[in-house]
């Protein structure tokens, strides 16, 4: 009896090893293991066996049962992970076709420009401040310190709509109408949009956009100034980049300077983009005038401040290496839908 | 301005190149605009000198001439007349590359063999001399050596772009000076030595001052048996290079000393001068005067004018009359040299549109203390190059003398803006620097400021100086102690930048516009023509007639941006602006500002939901709405109404919590035709400020179900008139308690509907929070519902 076992667990062995399928292999299971199966009968048929035997003959037979039993689910195993790997092969797709349209749109670049500044600026502690474009003569020259008949209003030429009442040619008015409801310090940008009377060409446009930036508390220096500048210029173009003050005038300020960037292109050298000074200039800035301060009801000898106006246009021209400025109000789809 | 190098050289020494000036100056405050190198153009130019003339043989108009080129005699054939034999002029020798990049080769000319040629001043680039030929040099020349350097043209020009406050550089020695103030170095300023006859000047002239508020200082000088001539080759070859054409050795002399010293001066023609007087006085009303420019220009009581006896003669600082004009029968000059407050000098250069050297100048600032300098400068040169004689004596009304105006430092304040520890020896050094006198009071400094420093007037004005002296690089950045702070924005901000992100992420591109339009935009949108929106601010002074008002509504601008985009070839276009516009309003000079959200929307190959031939309108609201929810905002309505502009049967109203904030519609066909569009446009324009107020951040979570629902359908026929809204309402009014959401998902008009009928369908979502429904409870309402609906709308319910 032992002999027969052993000869149908070799058997068997050899035929669920060559099963080459589902089928073959729940044959085979019914052949051995089914409730007719060769080992279920030599179990059923135990009663007839001696006594002494039964336990030995039993415990074989179970054994070469398991035996069998686990070889079949092995091999159903196998069987049904290459069927898996098999449809997995199948639904293999062409990766590299293109992927479903989404019809997501862009942010206008100067937006995209007025975001990073704006975080910039949060994250310094300034607020952002309003004020309206169409405005009176005194809050966009006279309490700037622009006398009436003074040639330095023709450095913004101006559109009027009425006697007194202008396009803003800066956000500058900002500073002095939040210096005359705020209470000090005053720490803010005003991003806006200004405007000059000039003929529309590849670098002038008669709109354009500003952030403006206004700190006034008690011992302001130059030297915060540039502390804070160089540390906005350094976040916006890389901390790579060289910054320099250089002397200029506004008559808000005093003194007054224009900040140039190293040239990127060139890296100082000089080219065609920098027009061979090595240098572009971004933004102009200086101490807050007393007679500014003193116009809008602040103490000039306790309160000194800094001001400084950034040009968003350029800006997003440098940044992007945009050549034309008209391209920015143009809307053409298929400029805005590179930013 | 334009400034010669080499003149620069005259009054101050310095070792910089040409480009190393421009960055010392640049960074001082000049901005330097471009540095040009002249005369590099004809390098290769020498002085040639014609020994002798020959007739061609073969050709009428050619000569042959050997020319002298000191290292060598050359034959050169010619088809100029004007030389003769002993004659100095500039020659291109073989293999020279002309201006005008023609290269001179050995060439026979008819025959005869021309190695090089001879030139014009035109072939050159330079000045014309008037004479059609060769350019005959002076006798004084070099045969042999470069014409550049014999005439002085190897220079380099560099232009600045001088802010207002740079009065003081409006001048070579006004630059010389700051760059002594940079080197340290010694100014040099010319001497001047007055020969006087024994004539005196009151024999022939009398000079009265009017108004001496606005000429606060008027002299003169007269000069005699002058002739008036041609300048000498320097004198135009040194104005030419600063930009200043040459007319006559008179007036180029006073150009000279204007370009100079900064002092404006005018010649008069003496004898032309009725009644040897010299008026300095208001214009009276009617007067008028033809300036040099030759126009006759209108006058009023606020322009200061030089007059004699009985008319004007000149415009104070602005320019000279053409009727006292020095030309060549000039004899006798009255020279004047004056100076004019800015103010007067600005309004009469404004309001008759004449900007000149001189005005620019004196709106500006010109040292009154230059003016006898100045004068006896220009008598001085007129003497000498015009063989004039200076009567004896000068007329000088200056009846305030203007001295060092003296301004209190205290080098802490200097320190305190600064941010720099300047010890006050050293503000003292940076300050004589610049010519002005410190005396040492102690604590502080008192400083007096040379009257050329117009521009310098308070303690802060002298800060600035020293700053730009010390360096604006040497000043080291500093943090400063400021309180904590986190900056913020406002509600009304963070919505702007959420808006745009929606939007962006719903498949809208934002754009940028003008803010301005013209009244014709207002047809071509269709607006009545006593629509509000035609109510505009106004700009005075238009650049280009498409921009002559402030924008009412951002409508016209964005289907500008859609017609540009279809005729660029793009087909779709989906843009909205948010941004400000104009409204005039009664008892305030600002109008009132407003932001829009506006949207336009032309759109292929969208899903007409529902099969009415109207996807853009269904798009741009499914956008809208996605929209408002994201922010937030329930209760949106959006209701039949007209609107000019829009289709009459596709325009909504849209209203937020009661309130109107705008309309969402289809274009109406006609204005679709004004822009040449072929395709259906949807848009809209939203008050945003509602829009702000309405946003909330608050989302309150509610119970996810724990009971199942029950869903029915309900289909109907009503008539087309009847909305869905309508349908909605009724639905709710009788089942809200246990209605948890409708859906519509099915409309049809069409031919299995009788005339003027359509047919909705409807899903009901039943639910309640805290227990199951019961299906008899579910279809009691249902049964309700539609008892209600055919009650109400007469509608037909479909089983």
């Amino acid at each position: 009896m032992e002999e027969k076992l052993k000869n149908i667990q070799e058997k068997a062995t050899n035929e669920i090893k060559s099963a080459s399928n589902m089928d073959q292999l729940e044959d085979l299971r019914i052949k051995y293991l089914g409730k007719k199966g060769e080992v279920t009968t030599i179990l059923r048929g135990m009663g007839d066996l001696p006594a002494e035997k039964r336990p030995v003959i039993g415990k074989l037979a179970n054994q070469v049962k398991q035996k069998l039993k686990q070889l079949i689910e092995e091999k159903k195993e196998k069987f049904k992970q290459e069927e898996k790997n098999q449809k997995l092969k199948e639904e293999s797709i062409d990766v590299t076709l293109p992927g479903s349209a989404i019809d997501s749109a862009t942010k206008h670049p100067l937006t995209s420009i007025f975001d990073e500044l704006k975080d910039i600026f949060l994250g310094l502690g300034f607020e952002i401040a309003e004020g309206p474009e169409v405005e009176k003569d005194y809050y966009n020259f006279e309490a700037l310190n622009f006398p009436a008949n003074h040639p330095a209003r023709d450095m913004q030429d101006t559109f009027y709509t009425t006697d007194g009442v202008l396009l803003r040619t800066h956000t500058s008015s900002v500073q002095v109408r939040t210096m005359e409801k705020e209470e000090l310090p005053i720490r803010i940008i005003a991003p806006g949009r200004v405007y000059r009377s000039d003929e529309i060409d590849a670098t002038h446009t008669p709109v354009f956009h500003q952030v403006e930036g206004l700190m006034i508390n008690e011992n302001t220096s130059f030297a915060h100034l540039k502390e804070i500048l160089i540390k906005v210029v350094h976040e916006i173009f890389g901390q790579d980049r060289e910054v320099r003050f250089r002397p200029s005038y506004f008559p808000f300020t005093e003194p007054s300077a224009e900040v140039d960037v190293s040239c990127a292109n060139c890296k100082g050298e000089g080219c065609s983009i920098c027009s061979d000074t090595g240098w572009l200039e971004i933004l102009g800035a200086g101490m807050v005038h007393p007679n500014v301060l003193e116009m809008s009801g602040i103490d000039s000898e306790k309160y000194s401040g800094y001001a400084f106006g950034i040009g968003v246009e350029r800006l997003a021209m440098l940044k992007y290496d945009i050549d034309d400025i008209r391209l920015l109000f143009n809307n053409d789809l298929r400029f805005l839908e590179q930013f | 301005m334009k400034v010669s190098y080499k003149w620069l050289q005259e009054y101050v020494d310095f070792d910089y190149s040409p480009e190393e000036l421009a960055h010392k100056l640049t960074m001082s405050g000049l901005e330097v605009e471009s540095v040009e190198e002249i005369g590099s153009d004809i390098d290769s130019i020498i002085v040639g000198k014609i020994k002798e003339i020959a007739d061609h043989g073969n050709a009428d108009k050619l000569s042959v001439c050997q020319v002298d080129l000191g290292t060598k005699v050359e034959q050169i054939v010619c088809g100029a007349n004007n030389m003769s034999e002993g004659d100095k002029v500039p020659v291109a020798p073989v293999d020279t590359v002309m201006p005008d990049g023609m290269e001179i080769k050995e060439v026979k000319l008819r025959g005869v063999k021309s190695c090089g040629m001879m030139c014009s001043t035109d072939e050159l680039n330079l000045p014309d001399d008037g004479v059609d030929g060769l350019y005959i040099l002076d006798n004084s020349v070099t045969v042999g050596n470069k014409l550049i350097n014999e005439l002085d043209l190897d220079d380099v020009i560099i232009e600045f772009d001088l802010t207002p406050n740079y009065a003081h550089c409006l001048s070579i020695i006004g630059v010389a000076r700051e760059i002594a103030a940079i080197t340290g170095n010694q100014l040099h300023v010319p001497e001047v030595n007055v020969e006087e006859i024994e004539q005196n000047i009151n024999e022939v002239i009398d000079v009265e001052v009017k108004d001496s508020d606005l000429a606060p200082r008027y002299a003169g000088r007269v000069i005699k048996d002058v002739e008036v001539k041609d300048s000498p080759e320097w004198l135009k070859n040194r104005l030419e290079s600063v930009g200043i054409g040459s007319v006559n050795n008179i007036v180029d002399i006073t150009n000279y000393i204007l370009m100079e010293l900064g002092q404006p001066l005018h010649a008069f023609d003496y004898n032309k001068l009725a009644e040897e007087k010299i008026i300095v006085r208001r214009a009276k009303a009617g007067e008028k005067i033809v300036t040099l420019d030759r126009e006759e220009k209108d006058l009023d009581e606020e322009m200061l004018v030089i007059a004699d006896g009985n008319k004007p003669v000149c415009l104070a600082g602005v320019m000279g009359g053409a009727n006292t004009e020095v030309n060549e029968g000039t004899t006798t000059l009255f020279l004047e040299s004056a100076n004019f407050a800015t103010g007067t000098v600005r309004r009469t250069s404004k309001k008759l549109k004449i900007h000149s050297d001189s005005s620019h100048r004196f709106e500006r600032g010109v040292d009154i203390n230059i003016v006898e300098y100045a004068l006896n400068r220009a008598a001085e040169l007129i003497a000498e190059l015009g063989n004039g004689k200076i009567l004896n004596g000068y007329k000088d009304v200056y009846p305030n003398k203007v001295e060092p105006q003296e301004i209190v430092l205290r080098p802490d304040r200097v320190r305190k803006i600064l941010g720099v520890e300047l010890a006050k020896v050293k503000v003292k050094t940076l300050l004589k620097k610049l010519h002005f006198e410190v005396e040492d009071q102690g604590v502080n400094l008192l400083v007096k400021v040379p009257t050329h420093r117009v521009d310098v007037n308070k303690e802060i004005d002298l800060i600035e100086e020293i700053a730009r002296i010390y360096g604006y690089d040497n000043i080291a950045p500093s943090k400063a102690r400021v309180e904590l702070k986190q900056g913020k924005k406002t509600w009304k901000q963070k919505i702007k930048s959420e808006t745009k992100k929606l939007l962006t992420d719903l498949g809208l591109f934002e754009v940028q516009n003008y803010s301005f339009i013209n009244d014709e935009d207002f047809n071509k949108i269709n607006l009545e023509a006593d629509n509000n929106l035609r109510k505009t601010v106004k700009i005075n002074n238009p650049v280009t007639e498409e921009h002559t008002v402030m924008r009412t509504t951002l409508l016209p601008s964005l289907l500008e941006n859609i017609a540009l985009n279809v005729n660029r070839g793009v087909e779709n276009v989906n843009v909205f602006e948010l941004n400000t516009v104009f409204m005039p309003q009664k008892g305030n000079v600002l109008p009132k500002e407003e932001l829009k959200l506006s949207a336009a929307v032309m759109k292929e190959n969208l899903d007409d939901v529902w099969n009415l031939n109207a996807p853009g309108f269904f798009y741009l609201k499914g956008i809208i709405e996605d929209y408002f929810s994201k922010l937030g905002i329930k209760n949106v309505e959006f209701t039949r109404t007209e609107f000019s502009s829009l289709h009459p049967g596709r325009t909504a109203e849209v209203i937020i919590g009661g309130k109107s904030i705008g309309y969402l519609g289809e274009l109406h066909p006609d204005v679709q035709a004004n822009y040449d569009l072929s395709k259906r446009v949807t848009v809209c324009e939203l008050d945003f400020s509602t829009i702000v107020n309405a946003a909330t951040s608050n989302r309150e979570y509610e119970q996810l179900a724990k009971y199942p629902s029950l869903t029915r359908d309900i289909a109907l026929v009503v008539q087309d008139k009847i909305t869905s809204k309508e349908i909605k309402d009724i639905i709710l009014d009788v089942g809200s308690d246990i209605i948890e959401s409708i859906e519509l998902f099915d409309l049809y008009q069409g031919e299995q509907l009788e005339n003027g009928n359509k047919s909705l369908a409807f899903s009901i979502k039943y639910r309640l929070a805290d227990r199951t429904l019961t299906d008899d409870e579910v279809n009691q309402v249902q049964s309700n519902i539609e008892k209600k609906l055919n009650k109400e709308l007469g509608a037909k319910i479909r089983q």
